[in-house]
């Protein structure tokens, strides 16, 4: 068995080796907010935070996630109690399809957490292994500006 | 049944080497995965056992001696952007590197160990660690053995590393008070592959003239390459009146050392021209940090 602690919760898995963390993820877990695309680290649909940082769970073997803390967008906020990254992105428009959104969000809190008060050319780097077929990068990077000052207490 | 391979999690150096003196070359050793288990998917690459690496605490470290600078093989390439930071010296110039390599999110689990046995003709590391005279320590069932980052590569995705070894360290000489280095590359935007890349690392004698150079281009050939015919030109050079002709002469020669080929990604000639361009746009920049540390 291996354990697995994913949004502060411990889970007990059979895993075989070869699954990925977002196989692991999606079809054990239910966490579907793990988007997977491309499956070969190129889009970054599937970014999780391992222990606070980004990473494409798509090509991480979910045996080497054991002892890690892992979150997704389903350990973000709740409908009800939005995550003020999430506020930001539903008051910027920061999405049109959302398919590539919970790894965008999940990005932007590990990025605006090193980085609270970034500048577009920090952000637009920060986000480079961000796909957004929609083309919403204009909204995005505006999101990701509002939920700066969000986090800090400011009013946008 | 679907294809998959037995996993193991050694935590020392010794038992991972055992475990692939045991089974040898059906056995792979896990660091990032982010190529591994990619070609793995792929079907390019297969192995009956996965030894993952990444349990092992004693192959993460950063650490600064008198004479040089040690990198384990598992640090990340994310690590290395962060200790990199303003600092001068080789911390610099790979946190430089590291940064503009793939993204963000690959780089929290790509490591530089698995950046080198990757043995990616177009790789950014390897251009580097040639300038910078690394060597990189090997450890095996037979014991250790060191070998210089230009003797490790020897073809696409082909090192010298024996069935039973692993790559442990990376060991850069401290360079001297007056050295610089600099990385160039050619590439579409972030996660593309490199065309081509180029690293020169100057260091300058008491009266500022140029006492040792080092050109090293990456994608022009099955492994990464020293521009020697043009180094010798460089050494001798006064970085305070360097003339625009010797610099084009010395990018001239250096891409007429290279040996490109054609691929999707980019032709033969632009291979030789783009060197020629990156060569010099590095030894421009280098004489520019130079003249910091002569004034």
């Amino acid at each position: 068995m291996t354990r697995l602690s994913v949004n502060n919760q411990i889970y007990e898995l059979e895993i075989k080796p070869h699954q990925t963390l977002a196989e692991v993820l999606r079809k054990q877990l239910g966490l579907q907010g793990v988007r997977v695309s491309c499956g070969e680290g190129e889009c970054g649909s599937c970014t999780v935070l391992i222990d606070g940082q980004p990473a494409t769970s798509c090509l991480m073997l979910a045996m080497q996630a054991e002892g890690k803390e892992i979150t997704t967008i389903e350990g973000m906020g709740t409908v009800d109690d939005l995550h003020p990254i999430q506020e930001a992105f539903i008051e910027e428009q920061g999405f049109q399809c959302g398919f590539c959104t919970p790894g965008i969000i999940l990005s932007t809190k590990a990025f605006l957490e090193k980085n609270p008060e970034p500048t577009s050319a920090e952000t637009a780097s920060a986000l480079s292994g961000h796909v957004c077929r929609c083309g919403a990068y204009v909204h995005i990077a505006k999101s990701v500006q509002s939920a700066a000052k969000k986090m800090k207490g400011d009013k946008p | 049944m679907a294809k998959s391979f037995k996993y193991q999690r050694p935590t020392t150096i010794t038992e991972a080497c055992e475990l692939k003196t045991e089974h040898g070359s059906s056995a792979r050793f896990l660091a990032g995965g982010t190529d591994l288990i990619l070609n793995w998917q792929r079907g390019t690459v297969n192995f009956k056992h996965c030894i993952d690496l990444t349990f092992i605490p004693d192959l993460k470290y950063i650490n600064q001696t008198e004479t040089d600078f040690r990198i384990g093989t598992l640090v990340t390439l994310a690590a290395i952007e962060a200790a990199g930071g303003k600092q001068n010296g080789p911390a610099g110039a790979l946190g430089n590197v590291a940064r503009q390599m793939c993204t963000p999110q690959i780089r929290t689990l790509a490591t530089i160990g698995g950046n080198l046995c990757n043995a990616s003709p177009a790789a950014d590391l390897p251009v580097l660690l040639m300038v910078l005279d690394a060597q990189v320590a090997l450890a095996g069932a037979s014991g250790e053995r060191t070998v210089p980052i230009a003797g490790f590569f020897t073809g696409v995705n082909q090192t010298v590393l024996k069935d039973d070894e692993m790559l442990t360290e990376i060991r850069i000489p401290l360079p001297g008070p007056k050295a610089a280095c600099a990385y160039e590359r050619a590439t579409r935007m972030v996660v593309d592959c490199n065309q081509t890349n180029a690293a020169v690392a100057l260091s300058l004698d008491a009266d500022g003239i140029v006492a040792d150079a080092r050109i090293s281009l990456g994608a022009v050939a099955p492994v990464p390459i020293r521009a020697t015919g043009a180094e010798k030109i460089l050494v001798g050079m006064n970085v305070a009146n360097a003339k625009k002709d010797m610099i084009a002469q010395v990018s001239d020669q250096a891409a007429a050392e290279t040996k490109p080929i054609t691929d999707l990604r980019a032709s033969a000639d632009y291979r030789k021209e783009i060197s020629r361009v990156l060569v010099k746009r590095c030894i421009e920049s280098s004489i520019v940090k130079l003249e910091g540390v002569i004034s």
